[in-house]
């Protein structure tokens, strides 16, 4: 029995449809604003989704993942200034170092549980951002890093990245690269390693799973897409400040995945466009959003679980074969 | 060489504070079979599982597997090295279905538990595997059903096929009749005897379930074994009976 | 000895810090202990109380009035805190921050509509107000004034819940809740009177430290994130672990500058890392 009813295939054929056209026609479709906050959701969703392997999928609540994101612009940013403009080689560098940090970081926060490894992300998530503005030698404090060369891509002309189409299609190729990857672990039999991980981790040691190597496995990963994120992030805006590291900016991020639907990574995608959408809309018409961010978490808190049981009831009935998504639960 | 005891526990004791819920228990059992582990209540039973499979440390003794000292071992390793227990309270995965339970417990034993990529051929194999094993356990017409929402009996069942799946040399059950009706002790009566290329050791306190099953009995009191010996042997005892009834002390 | 010399003015600096930090830090460390309940907002219940001062006393004068009534609006805050937590009782801790987070942010915007953005300092109450010579050097009366009511505090803290029947009956509620119940004690009000005593006592903390720290938008969340070192350090539910702590946080902020100033930040993720590497649940804290 795995062929869904016609019915149900050709509506989600139909929403891929339409956003494969606008995703390909984006920059036809938008403004030239419009098409930076939609190269921003973008890249957001990317955090998302790796924010969402975490969560969604191995039940890691990470307080601050922001801090990859921001790592990675950060090391992109300055392999531009200080060794080459080449826009492959920064991606690289900033995932190595996203995933340097998540090793050092991980090795300690995967052996804590619940509501330690919550404090624990926190708190490593807070020492980056005050490195990040304490040593202004090579970060340029509070003031943030400027200066950074537009990147380059081998095998393209050297301004090729200057047009803002250009641009919008190179975020969009390092994003669906980065989202295919995502995609592999999430459906491999190591993502339901995670899944299980987060269902039932007591079952899941006397069944002979090593977890803490797991799980630090999923946070290293997580946070280098994170970071490959970030780099393309700031290879688009060539700024970026210590706000991108803040607390504020992991809860932002985090919201994402709830928001749209965790456990399933287009949901952190849907989440993405929802918050920026949102973030953009309440802080232009009142000073600042910090009101409209709070409400959103009360609403997320209160009102979705009852919409994620209903959906749950949906996918539940559908017989999960090997290579399919694991079953989009969130025990919260 | 495959050393005659596959698990032998050597002056093992666990101290909570000054309480020795495991007080010097050496036991050796042989390959093949099935050890009973009775006793009253509180005598230690559990705790001497726990130390068994690894969840907790000992306070003292060693355990050795195969030959092999595994007292400073994670229960994970242990576990890769084929030794499997079951839970007291069956602990599954509520959320997930039948099949994706004994899936989780195929995979690692198939080695793919920590792939991120796997072939259509390890696919197959994966799912056929899980068939087979569902088959074998009798959850066949249960395999969609949601684990949480398993009848008691069912989710003994499940319990014990997802320690069998990992394929272990020694397996340990936790009390597998506890809730069960007569008929469901048959089945698992059954179940146990054709598992006889394993060694299982088992807790119970369902006496005649263990004197249908089991070949060796040792009996706990207190933290201390304090009788082993066959099936006819134990139930005539005075030292058993005492540990029964004189437990009020 | 000449290190006492060169840093004592530091240290003091360092454990009246350690005292703000104390009165943060233990509500949020009971809380957690007797219900499970991770309160983000507590930053904000400090800062709530350190405006509350600034309204009402901001050149000292009426400080103890001020005192009280940010006590008052403390223990409302925690009632209002209960009932916003009630609806998602039993989903975890994630709901717990998800929520608690959501009204801190509310909170820190409204507050910086209701007064300014800008820094103010609020001044401590004019009999403290001068500064007495510790070696050779002026040192401000109020923060010793400060150091004195933290040891009031811990003492009162400890007498509290140790010596009480009341303080018995909350201990018993955070090693087993279904037993007190048993009992015939009505658990749900002692989760209210703690709450309630955490959150004044936050408050208290936000009145009492003005004139030291500077109030501000963003105060709540970076003595949010110390007072959760704290606890973390301390271990959760432990209200020894919380004063440990607090000193502990308290001098290393103040020493850290002054004696490593490259690894000021260093030191206190540093002493964290540390510390939960080899206790888990923190240095008294129950291992689950």
């Amino acid at each position: 029995m795995r062929s869904m009813p016609p019915r149900a295939t050709v509506r989600r054929s139909a929403a891929w449809l339409v956003v494969l056209l606008v995703l390909a026609g984006a920059p036809q479709l938008f403004s030239v604003f419009r098409l930076e906050l939609f190269t921003e959701v973008l890249i957001f969703a990317l955090a998302a989704a790796s924010l969402d392997l975490l969560v969604g999928y191995a039940g890691l609540p990470s307080l601050g993942h922001a801090a990859f994101l921001g790592l990675g612009s950060y090391a992109a940013g300055l392999t531009a200034i200080h060794l080459t403009d080449s826009a492959l080689v920064g991606l690289v560098v900033a995932m190595v170092a996203g995933a340097t940090f998540g090793v050092v970081t991980g090795a300690l926060a995967v052996r804590t549980r619940g509501i330690y490894f919550l404090m624990l992300t926190l708190a490593f998530g807070e020492l980056l951002a005050s490195l990040s503005v304490t040593w202004v030698g090579l970060t340029g404090g509070t003031n943030g890093l400027a200066g950074i060369p537009a990147p380059r891509l081998p095998g393209f002309a050297d301004d090729f990245l200057r047009q803002p189409t250009n641009r919008y299609f190179y975020v969009l190729a390092v994003v669906a690269v980065g989202f295919g990857l995502l995609h592999v672990v999430a459906t491999s039999p190591f993502g339901r390693s995670l899944v299980g991980i987060r269902e039932n981790e007591a079952r899941m040691r006397s069944l002979g799973y090593p977890v803490d190597r797991f799980k630090l496995a999923a946070f290293v990963f997580a946070g280098m897409i994170a970071a490959l994120a970030g780099a393309t992030a700031v290879q688009f805006s060539r700024f970026v400040s210590p706000e991108a590291l803040s607390f504020k900016a992991s809860v932002f991020l985090l919201l994402m995945p709830l928001l749209g639907g965790a456990g399933r990574l287009w949901g952190a995608a849907v989440g993405a466009l929802l918050v920026v959408f949102l973030r953009q809309e309440l802080s232009s018409r009142f000073d600042g959003w910090e009101l409209g961010l709070g409400v959103l978490l009360l609403i997320v808190a209160y009102a979705l679980p009852q919409l994620l049981a209903r959906t749950l009831r949906r996918s539940v009935r559908r017989p999960v074969g090997a290579g399919q998504p694991p079953e989009p639960e969130v025990s919260r | 060489m495959t050393h005659p005891d596959v698990l032998a526990l050597e002056d093992v004791t666990k101290r909570f504070g000054s309480l020795a819920a495991v007080d010097e228990v050496t036991m050796h059992v042989p390959v093949g079979g099935c050890r009973a582990l009775i006793g009253p209540n509180g005598a230690g039973k559990s705790t001497l599982f726990n130390l068994v499979s690894g969840r907790i440390r000992p306070s003292g003794g060693r355990i050795l597997f195969d030959g092999r000292d595994v007292t400073g071992l994670s229960e994970d390793r242990r576990n890769r090295m084929g030794m499997a227990t079951t839970f007291q309270h069956s602990n599954l995965f509520d959320g997930l279905s039948v099949r994706r339970n004994l899936e989780l417990a195929m995979q690692r034993r198939l080695g793919l538990g920590a792939r991120v990529w796997a072939g259509r051929r390890r696919q197959a194999e994966l799912r056929q595997r899980t068939e087979q094993q569902l088959e074998q356990t009798g959850l066949g017409p249960l395999a969609e059903r949601r684990a949480g929402l398993l009848a008691h009996g069912q989710r003994r069942r499940l319990e014990i096929a997802l320690a069998v799946c990992t394929d272990p040399r020694l397996l340990l059950l936790d009390e597998p009749a506890a809730g069960m009706s007569a008929a469901e002790c048959e089945e698992l009566i059954e179940l146990i005897r054709s598992l006889s290329e394993r060694t299982v050791v088992l807790i119970e306190h369902n006496i005649d379930l263990v004197l249908e099953v089991a070949t060796t009995i040792s009996v706990l009191d207190a933290g201390r074994l304090v009788m082993e010996g066959g099936p006819s042997e134990v139930s005539g005892s005075k030292i058993v009976q005492e540990a029964y009834l004189g437990a009020g002390r | 000895m000449e290190f006492l010399d060169a840093y004592l003015i530091t240290i003091l600096n360092g454990l009246a810090r350690g005292v703000l930090l104390f009165a943060l830090a233990s509500g949020l460390s009971l809380v957690f202990g007797l219900m499970d309940l991770l309160n983000v907002a507590h930053g904000s219940v400090l800062v709530i109380g350190a405006y509350v001062a600034l309204t009402l006393a901001p050149d000292g004068r009426g400080f103890w009035l001020a005192a009280a009534a940010a006590v008052v609006v403390g223990a409302l805050f925690g009632l209002v805190l209960l009932v916003m937590v009630k609806p998602i009782q039993g989903h975890g801790h994630l709901d717990q921050v998800l929520v608690t987070l959501g009204l801190a942010f509310i909170v820190g915007d409204l507050s910086g509509r209701l007064w300014d953005r800008n820094i103010h300092s609020l001044q401590p109450p004019p009999p403290l107000g001068g500064s007495v010579a510790i070696l050779g050097q002026p040192y401000p009366v109020y923060r010793l004034a400060v150091i004195a009511v933290g040891v009031v505090l811990a003492v009162g803290l400890y007498l509290l819940f140790e010596r009480t029947m009341l303080g018995a009956v909350v201990r018993a509620a955070v090693a087993d809740r279904d037993m007190v119940s048993a009992l015939g004690i009505d658990v749900g009000r002692v989760f209210v009177g703690v709450v309630a005593l955490a959150t004044a006592l936050a408050a208290f903390g936000g009145v009492i430290g003005g004139p030291i720290l500077g109030v501000r938008p963003g105060l709540d969340f970076q003595v949010l994130i110390l007072a959760l070192i704290v606890v973390v350090i301390g271990g959760l539910g432990s209200l020894r672990g919380a004063l440990v702590g607090s000193i502990l946080i308290g001098l290393v902020q103040s020493l850290g500058p002054v004696l490593f100033p490259q690894f000021a930040s260093f030191l206190l993720f540093g002493a964290m890392a540390l510390v939960l590497m080899f206790r888990p649940a923190g240095l008294y804290g129950r291992t689950a």
